[in-house]
């Protein structure tokens, strides 16, 4: 694998905020871009479709309490999308080979939004390597009610609405409007995310396969939250085993962004107690 | 030279209030669909192609969009089938069939198979990638449009062209018996002409095929850039590009007066038009186009055909907001329509003043085929049919005097790609930018 074989080779423009410079490991012929601090229990995010680059508040505080790695999703921040990456499935097996070189062997898991769909793929091909899932207002399963809006129909700053309860947050992490390098990087994540989510929009196997898992699970949903249904996070816990559901009160589909602190304690309460 | 008729047979009986709502052709719900006034709107284009070729248009050109009342051909072969028994001299071009969303190559080769047999050999195929709005529709995957595009596209001309039965093992397809009975009336297979927009990649694609490229009403000095991108990769493949290689498309209206042209012109703005074709957020769906195509089109401010525009993209990321000014925005659109005029993207008048028009866009792109897209909007059969008569009549002798007068060779009469080119030789000019300031381009 070269970067012949990379979809897009591509120039990344660095938010003004909350920058770092990422590590990189090689990983099936890919530089997987991630960053690492702390020390304490292993434990890996996986973010959502978008605020990549940048080492976020909530990031350090989970990093105040445990050994916290964010590795960057191919196609995502400063990983470059390769022709192979095509679904959930090729994620997981790229991000078992990552676990493997960076020697975590057992880790504490943790994906929000789209990244919580990949985190429960890699659950339910790799369940042994948990010691814990927590699932942040995740997408991946299929609703039989109302599916919720298509992200893809909505314009970026619609997305944003929906992502934000809290207005002033909203403002706070809005990207610059008139950077138009940010606009079309943007645009090539959701290039990626389509890749992996257009069609289906959920994975039907995923409900039956997610009950190999025997680590303790939690789902944190947001009470307002306006782009996925709460269907969502209720079904989650309801197919995976020894779960708890908690939904977080008046923030909506981004509580990392607008409840860093309350979220941060709760996972690293979660992950105390899965230790012990 | 080729004259080509082409309309985007609109669905004629929608209220222009509910498109401005909508902010857009696409996704107005089907409630509004009424099924008498949709059985006499396809019969009566099936009747108006052949008045076409009656008149002594060479190429009648059918389109296919999907889920739009903007255009009726929601599956363009079932019309182009009809018109290979009922017409007899003209050629059938598709401009073309969307391959990506479609999904089933095996079986367009059939149909287009069928389609050349019953025309006896009528048949000019083309390929596009699809609106962004028709990735939705028919939940095709953006990311991979490209790949779906080439792979379709080689397997085609491969289940054309190569004895069966045989096993086809691609990445998106897989047919494990491919044998298909109805082959192509043209040997080897039909030829083709790609339309597009302004996408580097489908010009590098079409040049590297030796296939002729249609510009959509693309602006005049974008057009001729990219006919240089076409030229320069042509000379790469070891041919010098020429008439036979391009074509060009525009909205065009005649009159008996310059008053009655322009009421037929308001059409082209109806609704909002072709810029209302679909709303931003169905426009560019993630992954539909590659960075350096994106670069292009926020380049390019006017390029008003396919609603893509600089505007557009500013609206997708911005949103588009506010409350609905139904005369704003019809004085919006009305300037537009008269800007399109200035600026040549759309053709208005008698047939004394649209002649000189179009042979000065024949002169500058230097075209083997000129396509006109006739009437848009609400406009009576009555109306349509004296525009294509005046046209027919008045304007094609005089286009294809000036064709012969300047050489533009069309690609029956010039194989496109027939012309080689050596290596040391420095490609000539395909395009003439000399007439550009006179028509008011600097």
């Amino acid at each position: 694998m070269s970067y012949i074989d990379v979809v897009e080779k591509i120039d990344i423009p660095r938010p003004r905020k909350h920058y770092t410079e990422p590590s990189f490991e090689e990983v099936l012929g890919l530089p997987v871009a991630y960053r690492r601090e702390g020390a304490g229990e292993a434990t890996v995010l996986f973010h959502g479709a978008g605020f990549t680059r940048m080492w976020l508040p909530f990031y350090a505080m989970l990093a105040e309490k445990l050994d916290f790695v964010a590795p960057e999703c191919p196609g995502f921040g400063e990983t470059p999308l390769p022709q192979w990456v095509r679904g959930f499935d090729d994620l997981a097996i790229l991000y078992d080979q990552l676990f493997e070189q960076l020697e975590l062997s057992h880790i504490h898991l943790i994906g929000f939004s789209m990244g919580g769909w990949a985190a429960a793929e890699f659950a339910s091909f790799y369940p042994r390597r948990l010691k814990s899932l927590s699932l942040i207002t995740p997408v991946g399963l299929r609703l039989d009610d109302d599916p919720g809006v298509d992200i893809f129909q909505l314009s970026p700053p619609e997305v944003m609405d929906r992502l934000f309860k809290d207005k002033d947050v909203m403002r706070e992490w809005l990207p610059d409007g008139e950077d138009f390098d940010e606009g079309i990087h943007m645009y090539s994540e959701f290039s990626a995310a389509a890749r992996l989510m257009w069609a289906p929009r959920y994975n039907l196997k995923l409900e039956h396969r997610l009950q190999r898992l025997t680590c303790p699970t939690q789902v944190i949903g947001a009470e307002e939250d306006r782009l996925v249904p709460n269907a969502m996070s209720d079904k989650f816990a309801v197919v995976l085993p020894n779960c708890r559901l908690i939904r977080i009160a008046g923030t909506g589909h981004e509580p990392l962004l607008e409840r860093p602190r309350e979220l941060a304690a709760l996972l690293t309460t979660f992950i105390e107690e899965a230790t012990q | 030279m080729q004259i080509g008729y082409f309309t985007e047979r609109p669905y004629r009986w929608l209220p222009e209030e509910l498109i401005l709502k909508n902010r857009a052709f696409f996704a107005i719900s089907n409630r509004h669909f009424d099924r008498e006034k949709a059985a006499d709107d396809y019969n009566y284009y099936l009747d108006e192609y052949c008045y076409a070729e009656d008149l002594g248009f060479d190429a009648l050109a059918l389109n296919e969009h999907h889920g739009n009342p903007i255009c009726m051909g929601s599956v363009m072969n079932v019309e182009a089938s009809i018109l290979a028994r009922i017409t007899s001299k003209a050629k059938i071009v598709l401009v073309g069939n969307p391959l990506p969303v479609l999904k089933h190559p095996l079986r367009m080769a059939e149909e287009l198979a069928e389609i050349d047999l019953i025309s006896r050999g009528r048949l000019v195929t083309g390929w596009v990638r699809g609106a962004g709005s028709e990735q939705f529709f028919n939940n095709a995957n953006p990311a991979y449009n490209r790949e779906l595009f080439n792979e379709a596209h080689d397997f085609i001309v491969q289940a054309w062209t190569k004895p069966g039965p045989w096993r086809y093992e691609g990445k998106h397809f897989h047919y494990r018996h491919v044998n298909p009975w109805a082959l192509p009336y043209q040997k080897p297979y039909p030829p083709m002409w790609i339309p597009g927009t302004l996408s580097p990649e489908t010009v590098e694609w079409s040049a590297a095929h030796r296939y002729p490229y249609i510009g959509l009403g693309t602006p005049l000095p974008a057009t001729c850039e990219l006919w240089d991108f076409y030229a320069d990769e042509a000379a790469k493949h070891g041919y010098q590009a020429g008439p036979e290689n391009f074509g060009y498309m525009v909205a065009t209206a005649v009159g008996e007066t310059k008053e009655k042209a322009q009421q037929a012109a308001a059409g082209f703005v109806y609704g909002g038009g072709q810029n209302a074709f679909s709303g931003a957020e169905f426009m560019m769906p993630p992954g539909y186009n590659s960075k350096a195509a994106i670069r292009t089109l926020a380049k390019t401010q006017t390029s008003a055909w396919l609603g893509i525009s600089g505007q557009k993209l500013k609206e997708q990321q911005q949103g588009a907001a506010g409350d609905i000014d139904y005369t704003a925005i019809r004085g919006k659109l009305q300037a537009a329509l008269e800007r399109g005029q200035q600026n040549m993207q759309v053709i208005v008048g008698t047939p004394t003043t649209v002649i000189p028009k179009i042979k000065a866009i024949m002169s500058v792109l230097r075209v083997g085929i000129f396509i006109i897209l006739h009437l848009q909007g609400p406009h009576s059969d009555g109306e349509r049919r004296t525009s294509m008569r005046l046209f027919a009549e008045e304007v094609i002798p005089a286009l294809k005097d000036h064709a012969r007068a300047i050489d533009l060779a069309d690609p029956f009469e010039r194989s496109p790609g027939s012309v080689a080119l050596g290596a040391e030789t420095k490609r000539a000019p395909v395009a003439d930018r000399g007439p550009l300031p006179g028509l008011g381009f600097h």
